[in-house]
């Protein structure tokens, strides 16, 4: 039994090793990508190494959505369903919050309507996330495209909504945004972290990852995402319906990601802005996969991600080395994951013999 | 006669495997030699060697006298080998025409030059009696057509040597028979042919040698005329078999399955069973024979609830189970043992676990509110593994670590320990090996000697003759004949799976 | 509506729908190889940049800026095309990797070489001059074909190029093949691999040139989010155009519809949001893939389109 558990845990420390060599890589990559173009060759590294200690809210107000978002992929990815349309459910619920918030009356309770909003939120994210699961279900339409066309529907829905129904009816205001909601509907931020906008948000990151973990590895629920994810057919035949679990899936992440839209708009920004969201659903895509769709791995891989984009905005900030050597940095990670090449099928050695009889084949 | 290929000393190792072993074998211009053996014996990596899938680790290939070191299938054919796959190497949606020229397309002002094509080719289809229409696409034609285009395809390359793996798995009696004409016709013009098959009858019949490999080693090396099947088949398993199978007396109890009138479409939308009426009782096996493609995969979706009958009705233990999901069907009594093992039986990325408590995930007491008691549920597995003997140290480790036979042997643990009433196995013996065939044919007639209903549908004709108490031929769609236990042999059956006779009236009534 | 505003609307969509068709005749050639490309966008970004990258660094010439373009974009989908066959990377996130790549990478040159952020003009430009077809600029209604740029004749004879290379020739024969079945391809003698880079390159060359002709000709500056989803919706179109060069293009062209409309109603001062009007390619596009996955489901049921209904079950 010690034994079992000893190999379990090498080849769990293996998977993370390779992650982390693959962090390394995408790093120095980028390193020299900085020292060719001219600038300080370190800028990104000392960036991480800032926010990972001196400015750790930054990192904490980033890593929040981008857990979340990490949370929400990794739902469908499992059941192997390539839902790219988080954005647009992060959209469609910081629409949704925003509105509920601007009819809240400043006279209820606070805890009350911000549970009201989240609730709103998590709604209109699920409910978006199941136009691309019906037409999958229904229509066999590929959830890759529809969900890719759905983000820009609804990023001009926010667009509309702020320069019509939700504008702000200040003079004089040169953004597209709604007004400022009433505090009543603000998420609270961390107070010691004050005064970055890191929020309790995290907290919410934190119980949904243990929710999930939960739901993945101990219920009827999860063994069924599994098993439709490795083999559709197989599901068919032991009687599970492929059809529901897309559904439940897709409705599930649609919920977190409104959750990740009402976050932005009730603790980071305080009104609805309309190009809020700078991709945070595709940045998931990149945090699960690195984490191997494993929700405890897309925390610790959403706090690196945070981190880098945090750092990224710093270093702007003191030098002159622009922001989006991070997008770069996370783009290379994501084509190397992409890669088998990078993440050979772990197998057990011993396993080797049992397989000779299959020689020929 | 020259020697037209000869494989010398040819070694192959795969981690951890060694798939052949110091092989040698040749064969002569206008000679056809015979390569036996079981399942992963070594056969097919030695021919994916001469035809350039895949590079000898150790030894020399001579083509003509010729030491050749073939690097690809591009190469092997440039130097006029040509290979008919098992699985055949067709693009369904493109026509015949095209898959024939694919790799070799001549061309005028650089645009594909048809008529020059269909020139070349309806030449070679007269030459061999291989007729087929050019035009149509490859998804339409049945598998002895798609076969024979695979022969035109080498034929058109102008192959001297031919390599046939298991042309005849697929193949009605009669159209091995036509298959086999071919051939000759071949070896009359001097072509070198390597016929792979594991059927002595046919082996026999057309080779002039034989070579026998086992666990990637040769094991025997005969002229043809000095071989016969005993000692061939001991050969081939390295000791005796016994291909009998001991069984209980016949005695059909109640009906337990009952298929009335069942129409049901295909995936394409077209009608794949048109009125299938059958019976299953307690303590018999039923075997469908039947060419493969004929609506056995829809009579089994249909009976096991994946597929909806457009008309007709399916009663279980009495019970109409038409409108049931396939869930309910399975609580009451049926398992099923599915032809695809790796498509449709299992989820090889899933752990052994995963895979053998389909069955029982959701039931007490091994899940409450949702929620997996883990513990039963490891319990359950480790003993499944144990009593079914599937290899591992573990039933956390993935399936796909298992060999075939292992695999099959999760998929019998699984379905049986659901204890059903009737028991679907659909081609339970493909792929495995002969021992793995032994043990499984010994299951599945336990099955039937403890008083359970077996439906087995099985492309194999011996299998189906060697298990069934009463056999049923499908054709098309529909049954067209019913035999008992003893009554049939290949060749009358054969006749009726091509259709070309059927027993008259309604068909299968008892 | 009068003639003129007819002519016009359409001569607006012939514009509208010129980089879609450039992307989606790339895309499909990808398509019928196997290669699932959806990172049009990527390259498109990364063209639009190396065009206006060009322009300013030759003193202005749109001619340099749009063959750099096809060079540059050629160059940078052979990273797609390295990962997809030799490290058998997953093509999906792959393209969107360089989807996300193409944006970092823009970004990041246009601050480092041109010390801007968000978009930026070059110096000089010499815009090319459209080109009048005799004849056809005469008659009403037709002449919206006149007046185009070369990219706009350039893209449509690509049309049937593409068409003609696809269904008549050798390479072609070996594209379906390959998308067909690599494993049956291979054993006639065609390397996949390599038919997979000549797709992938001839992609990012005409998706190059699609940014390119929004950079260059459409307007005369690079700005970050000049694509603006069209990569997808070139996409959409090839699937619903069966990734067949002529429907794909045509479908298209309803694309560029939908977009001079929004124009049109834009220019009537109607009281529509220009957000909403954003919108309709997309809605569009999705209710294009809807009416295609729901036909092809017919297909598949056998309600519509089985013309040989001989079919053998096999």
């Amino acid at each position: 039994m010690k034994n079992k558990n000893d190999s379990k845990i090498m080849s769990a420390a293996r998977v993370v090793g390779k992650q982390i060599s693959l962090i390394v890589l995408a790093l120095l990559f980028a390193t020299v990508f900085l020292a060719v173009s001219g600038y300080e060759p370190f800028a990104i590294l000392n960036g991480i190494t800032e926010s990972l200690t001196v400015d750790i809210a930054g990192t904490i107000r980033w890593a929040t959505p981008l857990i979340l978002s990490g949370l929400a992929i990794c739902v469908t990815y499992k059941a192997e369903v390539f839902n790219l349309g988080v954005d647009g459910q992060i959209y469609m619920g910081a629409a949704a919050a925003t509105a509920v918030a601007v009819i809240m009356p400043e006279s209820m309770n606070h805890g009350v309507s911000v549970v009201v909003i989240f609730l709103t939120a998590m709604a209109a994210g699920a409910a978006f996330a199941m136009i691309p699961a019906l037409m999958k279900v229904y229509l066999g339409t590929d959830v890759i495209v529809s969900t890719l066309l759905l983000n820009f529907v609804a990023e001009l829905f926010i667009e509309y909504l702020v320069t019509g129904p939700l504008k702000s009816p200040e003079e004089n205001m040169n953004m597209n945004a709604s007004k400022v909601l009433n505090e009543n509907t603000w998420l609270p931020r961390i107070s010691f972290l004050e005064p970055s906008s890191a929020n309790i948000g995290i907290y919410i990151a934190i119980v949904l990852m243990l929710f999930l973990t939960f739901v993945f590895f101990r219920t009827a629920f999860g063994h069924e995402i599994r098993i439709v994810g490795a083999n559709p057919v197989l599901a068919r035949y032991a009687g599970i319906k492929p059809k529901k679990t897309i559904l439940q899936v897709m409705g599930l992440s649609g919920a977190i990601g409104g959750i990740v839209g009402a976050i932005e708009v009730t603790a980071v920004q305080h009104r609805l802005l309309a190009a809020f969201n700078p991709d945070f659903g595709f940045d998931g895509i990149v945090v699960s996969l690195l984490a191997n769709n494993n929700p405890i791995g897309v925390l610790f891989s959403g706090i690196f991600f945070g981190a880098l984009k945090n750092g990224g905005i710093n270093m702007e900030r003191i030098t002159d080395v622009p922001s989006a050597i991070t997008d770069i940095v996370t783009a290379i990670i994501f084509i190397i994951i992409s890669a088998k090449f990078i993440l050979p099928k772990i197998r057990n050695p011993k396993m080797k013999k049992v397989r000779s009889s299959e020689g020929g084949k | 006669m020259a020697v037209a290929v000869e494989m010398l000393n040819i070694s192959k190792f795969y981690p951890g495997v060694i798939a052949n072993d110091n092989v040698s074998l040749s064969v002569n211009e206008g000679e056809i030699l015979g390569l036996i053996g079981e399942n992963g014996a070594g056969k097919s990596t030695m021919m994916n060697m001469l035809y350039g899938m895949t590079q000898p680790d150790e030894g020399v290939i001579k083509l003509f006298g010729k030491e050749v070191h073939i690097q690809s299938p591009n190469m092997a054919i440039k130097l006029g080998i040509g290979m008919v796959h098992q699985h055949f190497m067709l693009m369904p949606n493109l026509s015949v025409l095209q898959n024939i020229i694919l790799g070799n397309t001549p061309t005028k002002h650089g645009l594909i030059d048809v008529k020059q094509a269909k020139n070349k080719i309806e030449e070679i289809m007269e030459t061999y009696d291989l007729p087929i229409s050019l035009d149509e696409k490859i998804y339409q034609l049945s598998v002895g057509e798609k076969q024979r285009v695979e022969i035109i395809k080498a034929l058109y390359r102008e192959a001297k040597v031919l390599i046939l793996d298991e042309p005849t798995a697929v193949l009605t009696p009669q159209e091995t028979d036509k298959l086999l004409d071919v051939l000759r016709e071949l070896k009359k013009r001097g072509c070198a042919i390597i016929f792979i098959t594991h059927k002595l009858r046919e082996v026999m019949a057309i080779t002039d040698e034989i070579v026998v490999m086992r666990k990637g080693v040769v094991t025997g090396s005969l002229s043809t005329s000095e071989a016969n099947t005993g000692g061939l088949s001991d050969m081939i398993v390295g000791r005796k078999v016994d291909l009998e199978i001991p069984r209980g007396e016949y005695q059909p109890g109640e009906t337990v399955l009952n298929v009335e009138n069942i129409h049901a479409l295909n995936q394409r939308g077209l009608p794949a069973l048109n009125g299938v009426n059958l019976k299953v009782a307690r303590g018999e096996i039923v075997g469908i024979a039947g060419v493969e493609g004929n609506g056995q995969a829809e009579l089994i979706e249909v009976i096991s609830g994946m597929l909806r009958p457009t008309e007709g009705k399916v009663i279980l233990k009495g019970e109409d189970v038409t409108n049931k999901d396939v869930r309910q069907r399975r609580e009451d009594g049926l398992s099923h043992i599915p032809e695809d093992r790796l498509g449709m039986g299992t989820a090889v990325n899933c752990s052994i676990r995963d895979n053998l408590i389909l069955n029982r995930y959701y039931q007490r007491p091994y899940c409450k509110n949702g929620i997996l008691d883990n513990k039963k549920l490891h319990q359950l597995s480790e003993e499944l593994c144990k009593d079914f003997g599937v290899k591992t140290p573990d039933s956390t480790y993935k399936l796909g670590t298992l060999s075939g036979g292992n695999m099959q042997k999760v998929v019998f643990a699984r379905e049986m320990d659901a204890n059903p009433d009737f028991l679907i196995a659909a081609q339970p013996t493909r792929g495995v090996d002969i021992g793995a065939i032994e043990s499984i044919h010994h299951k599945i007639m336990e099955v039937r000697d403890s008083n359970r209903g077996v439906l087995l549908v099985s492309a194999e004709l011996d299998e189906i003759l060697s298990l069934s108490d009463r056999i049923l031929v499908m054709y098309e769609g529909e049954i067209v004949a019913e035999f008992k236990r003893g009554e049939a042999d290949e060749r009358t059956m054969g006749t009726y799976m091509t259709g070309a006779k059927r027993q008259g009236g309604e068909n299968n009534e008892e | 509506m009068s003639i003129a505003v007819i002519t016009d609307t359409l001569a607006s969509m012939i514009r509208m729908a010129t980089p879609l068709m450039l992307m989606a005749l790339g895309g499909l050639l990808c398509q019928r190889a196997g290669v699932f490309n959806i990172a049009l966008e990527g390259f498109s970004l990364v063209g639009a940049f190396a065009a206006i990258a060009v322009v300013q660094f030759t003193g202005g010439s749109v001619w340099a800026g749009l063959l750099g373009a096809m060079v540059i974009g050629a160059v940078y989908s052979s990273l797609y095309a390295l990962f997809v066959t030799k490290f058998k990377a997953d093509n999906i996130i792959a393209s969107i990797a360089m989807n996300m790549l193409g944006a970092g990478l823009t970004s990041y040159l246009l601050r480092t070489i041109f010390n801007v952020q968000g978009a930026y003009s070059p110096d000089e430009i010499h815009k090319l001059s459209m080109i009048k077809i005799p004849i056809i600029k005469d008659i009403p209604i037709l002449s919206c074909l006149s007046g185009q740029s070369i990219v706009t004749y350039f893209a449509i004879i690509m049309v049937v190029v593409i068409y003609v290379v696809l269904f008549k020739t050798k390479i072609g024969l070996s594209i379906c093949a390959v998308g067909e079945s690599e494993v049956a391809a291979k054993t006639a003698g065609i390397k996949p691999n390599l038919i997979k880079w000549q797709v992938v390159l001839m992609s990012g060359a005409l998706c190059g040139l699609a940014g390119a002709y929004l950079s260059t000709i459409s307007v005369s500056q690079f700005s970050e989010d000049m694509i603006q989803g069209r990569g997808f919706n070139a996409f959409t179109a090839f699937v619903f155009g069966n990734a067949h060069p002529v429907f794909a293009s045509l479908v298209t062209l309803l694309f560029g519809f939908a977009d001079a409309i929004g124009i049109r109603i834009e220019l009537l001062g109607m009281n529509i949001s220009p957000s909403i009007i954003k919108m309709f390619p997309f809605v569009f596009a999705i209710i294009a893939l809807m009416i295609s996955s729901y036909t092809s489901k017919l297909k598949k049921l056998g309600v519509i389109g089985n013309k040989k209904k001989k079919e053998k079950t096999a």
